[in-house]
């Protein structure tokens, strides 16, 4: 497994804080470093798990958390009903890392499309995304299968050295039903793939724009 | 008449050599400002502006690109106006603004905008590229960077951010 920067802003006010945090990403093999920053309230994990396993850990020690950035040289992400997140973390793999809940049990179709057009919904976005110059042995925009759990969430991590995350920024990603013969699967939601933070481009904690803080906007409860 | 009309918008199309589009929402449900506006880029690097934005109330409202298109906390987590030169804000027609600004767009009594204007800074390629990135309908009127407050320069102190929407690909023949 190939391993990614994230960074997190967590909320530490002491050097006991910094402890506690520490302890939380102990004991995990996929976990290669953790740099702490009590001054920025930056945590930077060097891991390859899923961010949602990272931040559940984080989140276990009491305290607010949120994704700051990612590393590489641009990062991107999808919200598509709960949130889905793709990100690039070297130049050679992408990594597709993301949560979706409200799905029945079961495999769901994960893909590329085309086009970022959600004019009418998932409907407007296209076919699978596959360039004419593309090299590649496979549809382009295919990402394959990914599963949901009983409790209707698919959590996924994917490595993918095909795509490249500067081909597919403003089209969309979309989750389907699977294909059945040579048939689309139903689209059951869609986002498009927009530009997000990198690792350590996000530095305020403050929104300038209603002076809302990066706190206040986390409690927030999601639509 | 009717015919010119006709095959003039068949031919801005022929010509033009890519599009994007935005489907503008309100995440947190207080504004209820919707809309869908189409990008298209001509041979000559004019940028065509056209669509609709409905719900607003009467008058000018900011209307900016900002820098990301993560909607993972609503409209605030777009980021700060596109700004890959690092100047103050200004307004559409200043030559020292940032490039995600495109000024105000101006509502009906009924709350309608029918937005029509080209732009020859923002792009939908290259340095000012703005797909990928947000579009965000403010609450207030964009100052243009005129209005002497401190978030004049910064904002357009133009108030909360009552729409916003990811900018996706049209076409890219
Ligand atoms: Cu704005
Ligand atoms: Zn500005």
């Amino acid at each position: 497994m190939s391993r990614t920067k994230i960074e997190f802003a967590v909320q530490m006010t002491c050097n006991s804080c910094v402890e506690a945090v520490k302890k939380s990403l102990e004991n995990a093999s996929e976990i290669k470093s953790v740099d702490v920053n009590l001054d920025t309230g930056s945590v930077v994990v060097d891991s390859s798990l899923s961010t949602l396993d990272l931040q559940k850990r984080l989140e276990s020690t009491g305290r607010k958390v949120a994704v700051r950035g990612y590393a590489g040289s641009i990062a991107a992400v999808s919200i598509i009903e709960a949130g889905d997140k793709s990100v690039q973390a070297t130049p050679d793999v992408c990594i597709i890392d993301g949560t979706v809940d409200g799905l029945k049990p079961g495999p769901y179709q994960i893909s590329v499309h085309e086009a970022g057009d959600l004019s009418r919904g998932c409907e407007s976005v296209g076919d699978i995304y596959h360039p004419d110059k593309t090299c590649s042995q496979r549809l382009y925009g295919n990402l394959g299968t990914v599963k949901a759990e009983a409790g209707g969430r698919a959590a996924f991590r994917l490595e993918d050295d095909t795509l490249k995350l500067s081909d597919i920024i403003g089209r969309s990603f979309v989750i389907a039903e699977k294909p059945e013969e040579n048939r689309e699967g139903r689209r059951l939601a869609c986002g498009v793939i927009a530009r997000s933070a990198g690792l350590f481009q996000n530095p305020k904690t403050i929104c300038a724009c209603d002076g809302v803080t990066l706190w206040d906007e986390v409690s927030k409860p999601r639509l | 008449m009717l015919t010119f009309a006709v095959l003039s918008t068949f031919l801005l199309y022929a010509f033009a050599e890519k599009s994007a589009v935005v489907n503008l929402s309100d995440p947190s449900g207080e504004y209820n400002v919707t809309g869908n506006i189409i990008f298209t880029q001509l041979d000559n690097g004019i940028v065509n502006i056209t669509g609709t934005v409905t719900g607003l109330t009467p008058g000018n409202h900011g209307f900016h690109i900002h820098n990301l298109g993560n909607l993972e906390d609503g409209c605030t987590s777009t980021g700060a106006h596109f700004n890959p030169h690092n100047l103050t804000h200004g307004g559409p027609t200043d030559t020292i603004r940032h490039v995600g600004d495109l000024g105000n767009i101006v509502a009906s009594n009924e709350g309608v905008s029918v937005i029509n204007v080209t732009d020859n800074i923002i792009a939908l390629e290259g340095l000012h590229n703005i797909i990928g990135r947000a579009v965000v309908v403010h609450a207030l009127e964009d100052d243009l960077g005129r209005g002497g407050v401190p978030d004049s320069i910064l904002t357009g102190n133009a108030g909360a951010r009552a729409s916003c929407g990811v900018i996706g690909i049209l076409n890219d023949e």
